[in-house]
């Protein structure tokens, strides 16, 4: 176990590093240096090269990669010219909202998604199961902002139950404090995580409920309800840790769009400031700590899996 | 066989009238008359109940409904007032368009994927699977619209090998041979679907390497070429065909963003556009074929899961 944690670890740190690699070559072919921006549109090419001569940006592609990942490892992210502040300041502002939308989203929709998946599964084809699957393809198939749309239309203008843009506060505790603000967001969400969930609950719940032991189970006349939840319900939560672990940066970005549509200042919104004002330092953070959160997720779910099923063989 | 089949068939049009019932609830609260959008904003309160007496926006939810399916049986879909044209009209100019850019990409990664993952399974731990594999997380953990916007300003802007926008003839056939236009849009949509499907084939392909038919088949002398081309490939390949099931609405939607960035005139520019412009009609009709998809690629990769391997239980 030692030898394969020891093993999963390096492999992931080359890993990390060539994503660095292709994610830095790739912004940096787009956007070399931030001369122009500081310097202003009329600036000469001359003062342009002196300027980037000054900061560092005339040097090979090489030395620049070094310099950012030698910044990165003592938490320097680079900094915005468009917003005059470091990347790590603009994302440690921010970084505890995101982390609170997504987790409480992704926290709810896993609460709900096993016991719910489990009951369609024991109950499939039943009414109950198919109003379930009803309402999950119609979350699953509706473009997310739409259904955001939907949510503030009803909610917020039509019955003004809940507020029609996230909570704008800057401290966090009011934050989620502010459910009148907080509780579309988050419902919203939930309910679109939920609708893959329960899909790949109810068919590992339904796979399960196919095996020997649930049958020995049963024939040994043990009660239904012992048999849900002693035999069926830990051997169907296997594959949900491998779909958690790879949702991780999925919500990172699902968050994008909720974020901007409900107008809640956390990493996502400022990334698509970002992107309307060209603001490559902070795009080239972000893409990073998304692909760096994707190893990490695989990772997790990986140890996670072998820890909770002895069964997987260490390959 | 033909009875499982036939419940499958059932079930599904069971679930997909529900998902019409909460398409049609869930838009119907929000927009529940076109009347506004056609006689203007100053139209009185009693010429508006006229209106949608005359045109059957008055009567309950149930009766609307029931006469938009019986629309949509006989292929119609609504009127789009803002545009002037029956939405069926609207999408049969398009779906060409969506269809030729999804299925292209599609087929492109599926036939990538598949080689890919199983080299990278054999060979795994080596420099050339974290170099795809690095790849891949890059991909995989962009947001899909930054990665078609580097793509423009390298191939388009910078070095001007494609155009910066994809083909904007409205002639499929036009479109097929277009290739500097179109050449960008598919690169980078099959790399995005490509960086989901090659883990999931190298996982599929690690499984199956541990599994003892493989051990037998080496055992008995069969040359590695032949125990990879007839035990591995075709057993790896079982969970493709449920993710390739799954990714069909997806497609759908994915090309949205796709379509949006680069000025393409299929679908999803048309339910960009529509939702700008609150053209509900063209939402409706989308996410409802949309939700269909969704099912129909479920129905479909189920049975052909079935067809292709026979130790599957029809549950």
């Amino acid at each position: 176990m030692a030898a394969y944690l020891i093993r999963r670890g390096a492999t992931s740190l080359v890993i990390v590093f060539g994503i660095s690699i292709f994610t830095f070559v790739l912004l940096h072919a787009v956007y070399p240096s931030p001369a122009i921006i500081v310097l202003g549109p009329r600036a000469s090419p001359a003062a342009v090269n002196a300027w980037n001569a000054q900061n560092g940006f005339d040097e090979p592609v090489i030395v620049q990669y070094w310099q950012y990942m030698y910044g990165v490892l003592h938490a320097n992210f680079g900094y915005s010219y468009k917003l005059n502040q470091s990347v790590a300041t603009l994302f440690g502002e921010r970084w505890a909202y995101s982390a609170y939308l997504s987790g409480v989203s992704l926290a709810l929709a896993i609460l709900i998604a096993i016991p719910l998946g489990i009951f369609q599964a024991v109950r499939r084809n039943s009414v109950g199961d198919g109003v379930a699957t009803s309402v999950a393809f119609t979350f699953y198939a509706m473009p997310d902002y739409l259904l955001y749309l939907i949510a503030i239309q009803v909610f917020a203008l039509s019955f003004h139950i809940f507020g029609f843009e996230a909570s704008q506060s800057t401290s966090l505790i009011r934050v989620i404090g502010d459910w009148h603000d907080m509780t579309l967001p988050i419902a919203c969400i939930t309910g679109l995580i939920l609708a893959g969930y329960s899909r790949y609950m109810r068919s590992a719940a339904i796979d399960t409920l196919a095996q020997d032991y649930i049958r020995t189970a049963r024939a040994k006349g043990l009660p239904e309800r012992l048999v849900l939840l002693r035999h069926l319900v830990r051997n169907a939560l296997l594959p949900m840790i491998t779909l958690i672990g790879l949702s991780i940066p999925a919500l990172l970005a699902g968050n994008l769009i909720a974020e901007t549509t409900f107008n809640y200042d956390g990493l996502g919104l400022l990334f698509y400031t970002s992107l309307g004002n060209a603001d490559y330092p902070v795009l080239l953070a972000y893409t990073l700590i998304g692909a760096v959160l994707t190893v990490a997720g695989n990772l997790v779910a990986d140890i996670a899996l072998t820890v909770a099923d002895p069964r997987i063989r260490l390959g | 066989m033909t009875a499982y089949v036939v419940r499958r068939c059932g079930t599904s049009v069971i679930i997909l009238i529900g998902i019409s019932i909460f398409t049609f609830g869930l838009l119907h609260i929000v927009y529940p008359s076109p009347a506004r959008v056609v006689l203007g904003p100053r139209a009185s309160v009693l010429a508006i109940e006229v209106w949608n007496q005359q045109h059957g926006f008055a009567g309950s939810v149930f009766t609307q409904y029931w006469h938009y399916v019986d629309g949509v049986l006989h292929g119609n879909f609504g009127y789009s007032f803002k545009l002037n044209q029956s939405v069926t009209a609207l999408f049969n100019e398009r779906w060409m368009l969506s269809a030729y850019l999804s299925g292209t990409s599609l087929v492109l990664s599926v036939l990538i994927a598949i080689p890919l993952g199983i080299y990278q399974a054999v060979k795994r731990n080596t420099i050339g699977d974290n170099v795809t594999t690095s790849l891949a997380f890059t991909a995989y953990a962009m947001p899909d619209y930054l990665l078609y916007l580097i793509a423009i300003q390298i191939f388009a802007l910078s070095f001007k090998v494609f155009s910066y926008e994809a083909s904007q003839s409205n002639n499929v056939i036009t479109v097929i041979g277009d290739w500097r236009q179109m050449t960008l849009p598919i690169v980078c949509m099959t790399l995005l679907v490509l960086a989901g499907y090659s883990r999931y084939m190298r996982s599929a392909a690690m499984d199956t390497l541990a599994q003892d038919y493989i051990k037998v088949a080496r055992a008995k002398g069969l040359p590695e070429r032949l125990v990879l081309l007839r035990h591995l490939v075709r057993n790896a390949c079982l969970p493709m065909i449920t993710l390739v099931g799954l990714s069909i609405p997806s497609l759908l939607s994915g090309n949205l963003i796709a379509e949006v960035v680069f000025n393409y005139n299929g679908l999803g520019l048309l339910f960009y556009n529509s939702l700008q412009n609150e053209d509900y009609p063209v939402l409706l009709a989308y996410t409802l074929i949309g939700a269909i998809l969704t099912v129909l690629g479920n129905l479909i990769a189920d049975i052909a899961l079935t067809v292709a391997d026979p130790r599957i239980r029809l549950a």
